[in-house]
């Protein structure tokens, strides 16, 4: 019967513990700020609008700019049920700075008002919830902050660190009239 | 009656399994700690479904072909663990698979060709797929672990043929 040599062996076993090793370093996490926080539901806005399933519109007039209102509304889009069947939307009021950013990086047609840059509050990754982080330059950033999830996106929704770099927002069906008032028709 | 010895399909299904779990390793470490982008994750999940295959092809081959019976130079407890173990890798194994095939499809972005419905995969249910996933590499861990350990005791200690019934060489 053919026998293994010691090489064989130490070749052969020496390869498969090596394989399992990273799966130990792999069950790390990182805690980070928002790391107690619930990953369903978004945090930071300074204004709270709920609206029945359906199209439906909203009145952010008020919003000063560097603020954002969330609109939240019930559906059955399987997109939204790490949400928990809540579908969540961003509308930001720009400031300058975000404003002159956004010209140069929104997605093209993405965008209607550069003004008000309104986007799904949907992690891109897997669905979860974003929150708003009250920094300019990284507006949006996933809930979940276990480890490599840890999503963050700039002020035109791009991801630019975590699981979605590289990765955009999606944007709801909307429109948006700016005059005396500021109003925004949710399809 | 079981067969003396390990057909080539069952040798070579049995490397092809740690050189997949070997890739999968490595691209969830490289993933994780932020060595490569999200194109690792892709391998990781494309090499989770060729591990899905070859599970379901070395199961199929065990309950046809059976396995090759322990040397009667094994003490009783010898085999009566060994049989455990190689039951909770392919528990492991199966698990292993089905958990992460359901933990992928919950991503927007994935490399599955058939992932499962986004409502089950981002529902609690599918969350706690995903933690069992996790845990499941510290089950496998110690199953891999008692499995090489009695490896190396028949091959250094015993001085038997059981592990050469596993090489490619004799075939």
């Amino acid at each position: 019967m053919y026998k293994m040599t010691r090489r064989n062996v130490i070749a052969t076993m020496t390869g498969s513990a090596v394989m399992l090793c990273p799966a130990i370093l792999n069950a790390q996490s990182l805690d980070l700020d928002w790391g107690s926080l619930p990953d369903d539901t978004p945090v930071g806005e300074d204004m709270l609008i709920t609206l029945p399933a359906g199209p439906g519109e909203v009145d952010v007039t008020a919003l000063e700019p560097g603020e954002v209102a969330i609109v939240a509304r019930p559906s059955d889009d399987p997109n939204f049920t790490a949400t928990g069947g809540v579908h969540y939307v961003a509308i930001m009021r720009r400031t300058a700075a975000q404003v002159a950013f956004g010209a140069d990086n929104d997605p093209a047609g993405a965008v209607q008002n550069a003004e008000y840059f309104v986007v799904n509050l949907v992690c891109s990754h897997r669905g979860k919830a974003i929150g708003l982080t009250g920094d300019p330059s990284r507006p949006f950033a996933c809930l979940d902050r276990r480890g490599r999830h840890a999503s963050d996106y700039d002020a035109s929704g791009f991801g630019v660190a975590g699981a979605s770099d590289g990765e955009s927002l999606s944007f709801p069906s909307y429109s948006i009239a700016v005059g005396d008032t500021v109003v925004v028709a949710l399809a | 009656m079981p067969a003396l010895s390990y057909s080539t399909p069952q040798v070579l299904y049995h490397w092809l399994t740690a050189a997949l779990l070997v890739v999968m390793a490595g691209t969830g470490l490289a993933y994780s700690y932020e060595l490569a982008d999200a194109g690792a994750m892709r391998v990781h999940q494309i090499a989770g479904q060729g591990l899905i295959v070859v599970l379901v092809l070395r199961l199929a081959t065990r309950l046809i072909r059976g396995a090759p019976p322990g040397s009667s130079a094994h003490a009783g407890w010898e085999r009566r663990l060994a049989h455990l173990v190689h039951i909770g890798l392919y528990a492991t194994l199966f698990a292993f698979v089905v958990t992460g095939y359901v933990s992928a499809s919950a991503e927007s972005r994935n490399a599955l060709l058939a992932p499962v419905g986004l409502a089950f995969a981002r529902s609690d249910t599918g969350e706690l797929l995903l933690e069992i996933h996790y845990l499941l590499k510290w089950v496998l861990l110690a199953f891999f672990a008692l499995h090489l350990g009695g490896a190396l005791k028949h091959h250094f200690i015993d001085r038997d043929g059981t592990l050469s019934r596993m090489s490619l060489s004799r075939k």
